[in-house]
């Protein structure tokens, strides 16, 4: 029994030894062979350029990540089509856009002819007032017209919005703060039968008519008018709180 | 027996050792072959060169993500800013359109139903109320736009004044959003349009400034059945 014990032991420990020895052996060859052939240089660009290489990953996975952020908070189509089509309402509305359709044309003109003949016959009493168009002749066409259903007014292309005034400061009338000079030319777009009966019915064109004022009413197929060029003054405004908007 | 079992023993620790020794000896020729200073040098450069390829491929990723990010960010912000255009004037034109109810400083002009007012002094008034620089204008809390109209209209007993068809009930408030003191004085200066009412024709209306004026929106847009804007615009 200790005979085959001792024997088994020797035969091991021979085993150990020899791995063992190639073992040191190994660690040595690879040592001296990476001496022998100098690979340093190589070696330590190598390991530069793969840290380079893990950190341009890192970049791009970054950069990945920031354009998908933007994608998914980039404005919706949708959004701006649907912004535009208010937006275009309101010019409408706000008579921003050019206006062609149906209507009529309202000529207003001073009386010059009855002006000279007063004047010629009766120089003292004469009233040069009586014989031209006031701003309150326009203003009340303008009502009239409105009255009649008009979409849209203009005098000497000057469009008529919510805020256009009308007056006169001497004998010169001001639309929307412009000048205007006679013959005033009033366009109006909607149902010319309508229209045309409005103000021939009127406050101011059957009475420019009674006293000989060279007027006239023309029904029309096709008038244009033109859009509103001046501001808005909303700098008082602030939209109510909590309150609901007209819709069309 | 005794003996017999340390033998077993022995020789289990004997194994153990050996097992031992095998796993390290293998681990150490793994690690011997993976190191980089254990290559060839022909190796090593064929590891660099790949290194270098893989290396020039991202970079030129990198430079493809930088532009795409470029214009991405370019765009939303070019659409963002469309997108605040078009907001900032739909609420401004909603201001001046009548679409939104209004606040802000102001007048109330008050007639009472004593009054022997006629329908274009009504007119009369909401034009000079325009002219003094009014924002937007309410008569008895009906919003006054561009398509409002003011006329007379008459029944069995009397005669009235009607806004876009409605009968005006007295007393009539005109609210006005504007300058209140530019708005007052437009009105109340002699010779101006409240001195005329007094002396020539008997209204006697109440101007007052307020700090706060509500003025609702207006009740509704009629659709247009002739006007149309012109495909080209």
């Amino acid at each position: 029994m200790s005979k085959r014990w001792q024997l088994t032991l020797t035969v091991v420990s021979l085993i150990s030894g020899i791995l063992l020895m190639s073992l040191i052996l190994a660690n040595q060859a690879a040592r001296s062979e990476a001496a022998e052939s100098s690979n340093e240089d190589l070696i330590e660009i190598i390991n530069r350029v793969e840290e380079e290489t893990v950190a341009l990953e890192e970049l791009i996975d970054e950069k990945r990540d920031r354009i998908d952020q933007i994608r998914e908070h980039k404005v919706e189509d949708g959004e701006l089509t649907v912004l535009q089509s208010e937006l275009e309402w309101l010019r409408r509305r706000v008579g921003l856009t050019q206006v062609t359709g149906p209507g009529i044309t309202v000529i207003l003109d001073d009386n010059e002819a009855l002006a000279s003949a007063a004047k010629a016959t009766n120089p003292l009493s004469f009233d040069p007032n009586s014989y031209i168009i006031h701003d309150k002749d326009l203003l009340y066409l303008v009502n009239d017209l409105k009255i009649g259903g008009a979409e849209a007014i203009s005098i000497n292309n000057q469009r008529i919005i919510t805020s256009s005034d009308i007056r006169c400061v001497g004998t010169v009338i001001l639309v929307n703060s412009t000048r205007l000079a006679p013959p005033y030319e009033i366009r109006a777009i909607g149902n010319p039968e309508k229209l045309m009966k409005q103000v021939s019915n009127g406050q101011t064109y059957p009475w420019l008519k009674s006293r000989d004022f060279p007027v006239e009413i023309i029904e029309e197929e096709v008038i244009q008018i033109p859009t509103y060029k001046g501001s808005f003054a909303t700098g008082h405004l602030q939209v109510t709180k909590g309150e609901s908007e007209t819709n069309d | 027996m005794t003996k017999s079992k340390s033998w077993y023993v022995s020789l289990t620790i004997v194994f153990v050792a050996l097992g031992f020794l095998l796993s390290t000896q293998f681990q150490t020729q793994q690690k011997v072959l993976t190191a980089l200073d254990a290559q060839r040098k022909e190796d090593l450069i064929t590891v660099w060169k790949n290194l270098d390829d893989k290396n020039r491929s991202l970079k030129q990723e990198m430079e493809a993500l930088d532009e795409a990010y470029r214009q991405l960010l370019a765009q939303s912000q070019e659409a963002n800013s469309t997108i605040k255009t078009i907001t900032d004037e739909i609420n401004r034109l909603k201001l001046a359109s009548g679409v939104s109810a209004v606040t802000g400083p102001g007048i109330t002009v008050t007639i009472t139903g004593d009054a022997p007012l006629l329908f274009l002094d009504l007119i009369d008034l909401v034009n000079e109320l325009w002219a003094t620089g009014a924002e937007a204008i309410s008569i008895n809390d009906y919003r006054i736009t561009g398509n409002t109209s003011i006329a007379e209209a008459s029944d069995a007993f009397s005669f009235y004044i009607t806004i876009d068809g409605e009968k005006l009930l007295y007393p009539v408030v005109i609210k006005a959003i504007g300058d209140p003191h530019t708005l007052e004085k437009g009105l109340t200066f002699t010779g101006g349009l409240v001195d005329i009412w007094k002396t020539q024709f008997g209204i006697h209306p109440e101007v007052q400034k307020r700090d706060e004026v509500n003025i609702p929106a207006a009740k509704y847009y009629p659709v247009w059945a002739y006007a149309q804007v012109p495909a080209a615009q």
